[in-house]
């Protein structure tokens, strides 16, 4: 009894000393003030900005990088640059990664080329590219492309346009330099858009759950394409031409581009300065290209090209203009894509012309100085055997990846350079080489080349007179280039060449 | 500037550190202050309205002082009328000239007399609704000898123009809103916290509710051509919802604004859809506007206190000068129409159903329906398409609800968040103030309630780089 009172004694004088010291701790905690207010919402700050950028970093909101151009781009050259130079830089917008091809570029010339550009985007984008790359690498020439010289202004950009700068710049991975390009590319509105995958692509909730889901699992989502479509920079999406449906709307439409509608504004002048100081810093020549879209695509393109000249005076700059020196010939319905629309991209085989003629240009008209890499080990890693390899260079040794089957033999009147066999994807291909130098295309023109040749066909051996054709968009810089294609003759000694009419 | 952006909230934090750190010590660099940010705050439209409501707020500063200073009956009715006829006037013109001139070019048609008017386009000053009757109320107010005119022109102006309630309410009344421009009341952090949850809540509502809503119920009323059968339905419904969070979320963020600046808002919603009369619904709806038109018209119009034939006559003007406030046209008079009959024919009629629990949710739901069913007229831009829109309401859809802009996953979201919301709602109404319970937690619970709020707006709101902020319905008034 008289324990059981002392405990609740001792409970009272316990509950009393709690009660008294809360009483105190009220008394002598300070009170709430905005101070207190403030510190709260730092902290809160900080635990959300914590938690958005944990979620960023995390990539949970990423994009899917399946023709996420830009972001394959700057993968491949730093990966590129790691112990490679880059001798010719190629900047601009989607126009240029489908415009040209690196692989033919860089196997006529001998020298490495690599296409940074964004879709869509301007010559801001294009200076902040060009800023980046260099910190990679060193390159002769810089080659901008002129599609990407618009009228635009970044801080009012919306929509489509704004989506492409953000997908440029997020592919950009330079920190320093994304930086501080922030306030040059973007209106403070899109800051954040910018920055957070989360509150860009927070929709995914409802709209790519699956993307999520694959970002969580981090399942990778590049998917090499076929035929290396991200190699150098290149994208090329379109293979097949303008069809007679597109072709009969110029005729009945007109042209769905007028060049007098063309302007530029005060960021393009600032930021071609810009491009322009930044190559001559860095002692490199800096080029202009204009890749063509279908002749009867663009109306009045002399007005485009008078606001053009009032910004690139040809005179000051070396500018080669595709569109203005149309080239019928190598340039027709095949090398344009199929659309009626106003921003109309090259082909595969409207990248090859375009290529061939910028190496043209860059050699025998600029005659820039650039390394000849044609017995490189690192660039023979690159490029033998891919692409435009055989068809610009010659075999070293004859194995699976091709053949050479007369190297510098006189046929009657003809001096064939070389003979090349070689498969792509299905087909067998034949290559005929002639030097320029000792065959006028003008005596070409008129004939057809034909070989007789021992060739396999479905495991009979037997010979054959075979025609080749001379494609007008494959314009090596040294030689002429005949093909014959076919997925079941494969030839296998060659006998004779000849020209008929 | 909208608050749903993120220039708002750049001005926003500079005008509440600026106010609470400097100027909230002396009451006349406090006022100044505030001016000029409602003034900058308003001329982010368009600054050239800025002169009007200069002009505005002297204009009824002097009447009110002239009329309280004059006492001969006549003379006073004469400067309150010069008041109302300049106010209204420029309301008038601003808002209601094309409507007049377009309604008598059609009557005098109609007659056999056509006539070409010049065209005159006439750019509606944001808020001009608003803050007319603001200004009306005052002079109104000091006529009736309810209130002593302000002397202080820095105080009225930052009454005028106080940005949190400057372009969509709510209303505030000169006798709540100009004492407290009167004295400087220290900023307190209860008072801040309840701003900044107010304001949170706001915004939610707004980006994760209203904004969902709108981008089906936008591409849904443009095609109203085909919104036809359950899509109808559905489009009617969420425009209802959207109406309800898209206003609510403004008055929660001014009201949070002004609390946060150490003002305090009149209240503008009372869980309107949670009532159960037509009586209730308009006392829970859009207060500051209900009680303006209820002390400024129906009261002065005689009220019900002159038999059941005025009182509903009263009703009907009341209902009409609602539509024609929210509106220049047709289609508004005849939303305000229908909304004084509901009140005057049905809700004798719902208010026998409130006799019993079961009851009141039959009147909740007759009250809800026939007030979507009105707001048709309130959506379409005619009564054209109104007719179009009520005429296929019970046909067969040949679209499907998710052809209109959200998927099926964000619908189920909606439905999910809307029914939550009104459960808390319904709490609320019925226990206690959710506010008041989440502030006696302890600090885990109430910040991980803070922290859900805000990540929810970032993660489920409806915004982006390629969405432009969405204006506030009611800007348009």
């Amino acid at each position: 009894m008289m324990k059981a009172k002392s405990n609740k004694i001792n409970k009272t004088a316990s509950i009393n000393k709690i009660s008294a010291m809360s009483v105190i701790s009220e008394k002598i905690a300070p009170p709430k003030t905005i101070g207190t207010f403030l510190k709260n919402s730092l902290i809160m700050l900080f635990i959300l900005g914590i938690i958005v950028i944990g979620l960023d970093f995390n990539g949970l909101f990423d994009s899917s990088e399946i023709n996420y151009h830009s972001k394959r781009t700057w993968e491949e050259f730093y990966t590129f640059t790691k112990d490679k130079e880059i001798d010719v830089l190629l900047l601009g917008n989607s126009h240029i990664y489908t415009g040209i091809n690196p692989q033919s570029l860089s196997t006529s010339l001998g020298v490495n080329s690599f296409i940074i550009s964004s879709p869509g985007t301007h010559l801001g984008d294009v200076y902040f590219n060009f800023k980046e790359a260099l910190r990679r690498c060193n390159p002769k020439v810089v080659v901008v492309e002129t599609y990407a010289i618009k009228d635009f202004d970044p801080y009012v950009l919306q929509g489509s346009e704004l989506s492409d700068q953000i997908k440029s710049f997020v592919s950009r991975k330079n920190f320093w330099l994304k930086f501080i390009s922030t306030p040059f590319l973007f209106s403070p509105t899109n800051y954040l858009y910018a920055w957070s995958s989360l509150l860009r692509n927070h929709s995914f909730i409802f709209t790519d759950p699956a993307q999520i889901k694959s970002n969580a699992n981090k399942i990778n989502t590049i998917v090499p394409a076929p035929g290396e479509e991200y190699k150098l920079g290149k994208f090329i999406r379109f293979v097949s031409g303008l069809e007679p449906e597109t072709l009969k709307k110029y005729d009945e439409l007109g042209s769905p581009v007028n060049g007098q509608n063309f302007r530029y504004s005060k960021y393009t002048k600032h930021y071609l300065e810009k491009i322009e100081s930044l190559a001559l810093k860095n002692n490199i020549k800096l080029v202009f290209l204009t890749l063509p879209m279908y002749k009867k695509h663009i109306d009045n393109y002399e007005l485009w090209k008078i606001e053009l000249n009032s910004l690139i005076d040809d005179k000051k700059y070396a500018w080669l203009d595709l569109q203005d020196k149309y080239d019928e010939f190598k340039f027709d319905e095949n090398s344009f894509e199929n659309t009626y629309e106003a921003n109309q991209h090259m082909t595969y085989a409207g990248s090859i012309a375009a290529s061939y003629a910028l190496a043209a240009f860059l050699r025998n008209e600029l005659k820039i100085p650039l390394p000849q890499r044609f017995l490189e080990n690192k660039w023979l890693e690159i490029f033998y055997g891919k692409d435009s390899y055989f068809e610009n260079c010659s075999v070293l040794s004859n194995d699976a990846l091709g053949k050479s089957l007369v190297r510098n033999t006189q046929y009657g009147n003809l001096y064939v350079k070389e003979i090349v066999s070689y498969n792509r994807r299905e087909n067998h291909v034949l290559l005929v080489k002639m030097d320029k130098n000792l065959i006028d295309e003008s005596f070409l023109s008129s004939k057809k080349l034909m070989i007789t040749a021992n060739a396999n066909v479905n495991g009979e051996t037997n010979r054959y007179n075979i025609e080749l054709f001379k494609d007008p968009a494959w314009n090596p810089l040294d030689h002429h280039l005949y093909f014959h294609f076919s997925t079941d003759l494969e030839v296998l000694e060659v006998l004779d060449v000849f020209l008929t009419n | 500037m909208i608050f749903n952006s993120i220039d708002f909230g750049i001005f926003f934090i500079i005008v509440f550190l600026l106010n609470a750190f400097v100027f909230n010590k002396n009451l006349r660099y406090r006022n100044i202050f505030l001016l000029v940010v409602s003034y900058f705050f308003y001329g982010w439209w368009d600054w050239r309205f800025l002169g009007l409501i200069f002009f505005s707020s002297m204009l009824d500063f002097f009447l009110g002082k002239k009329i309280d200073e004059e006492q001969n009956p006549i003379n006073r009715k004469w400067l309150l009328g010069l008041s109302l006829g300049i106010n209204l006037g420029l309301l008038g013109f601003f808002k209601y000239a094309g409507f007049f001139i377009e309604s008598f070019t059609t009557a005098f048609t109609f007659l056999g007399f056509p006539i070409e008017p010049h065209a005159i386009n006439i750019i509606l000053p944001v808020g001009i609704s608003f803050y007319t009757f603001q200004t009306l109320s005052y002079t109104w107010d000091i006529y009736k000898r309810q209130l002593k005119p302000n002397h202080d022109i820095l105080r009225f102006l930052a009454f005028v123009s106080f940005f949190p309630q400057l372009v969509a309410g709510p209303i505030e009344r000169a006798s709540h809103l100009l004492p407290q421009f009167d004295s400087i009341k220290k900023l307190n952090y209860q008072q801040l916290r309840s701003g900044f949850l107010l304001m949170a809540v706001g915004f939610f509502k707004k980006i994760v509710i209203a904004d969902r809503l709108a981008r089906f119920v936008d591409p849904a009323f443009a095609d109203y051509n085909q919104l036809a059968g359950y899509p109808a339905i559905i489009a009617i419904l969420f425009f209802t919802l959207q109406l309800y969070f898209d206003f609510s979320a403004y008055s929660n963020i001014a009201i949070g604004c002004g609390r946060m600046l150490g003002f305090e808002l009149s209240l503008n919603f009372n869980k309107p859809y949670l009532s159960t009369s037509f009586s209730e619904f308009w006392r829970r709806w859009h207060i500051s506007l209900s009680s303006w038109f209820k002390d400024y018209v129906y009261i002065p119009l005689g009220g019900n206190k002159s038999g059941k034939f005025i009182t509903i006559r009263n009703f009907l003007i009341v209902f009409l000068l609602s539509g024609l406030w929210h509106g220049a046209s047709w289609n508004f008079v005849l939303w305000g129409l229908f909304n004084g009959l509901f009140l005057i024919i049905l809700d004798p009629f719902v208010n026998k159903f409130n006799k019993f629990t079961l009851g009141k949710l039959v009147a909740g739901i007759i009250v809800f329906s026939c007030w979507a069913l009105s707001l048709v007229l309130f959506r379409t831009s005619n009564f054209e398409q109104a007719k179009i829109i009520y005429s296929h309401i019970f046909i067969i859809s040949s679209k499907t609800i998710d052809s209109y802009g959200l998927s099926i996953k964000e619908l189920n979201f909606t439905f999910t968040i809307l029914i939550f919301y009104f459960i808390l709602e319904w709490i609320e109404l019925n226990f206690s103030s959710l506010s008041d319970w989440l502030f006696k937690r302890n600090l885990l619970w109430r910040w991980a309630v803070y922290i859900l709020i805000i990540l929810s707006i970032i993660i489920l709101g409806s915004y982006g780089s390629e969405m432009n902020d969405k204006q506030f319905i009611y800007f348009q008034f």
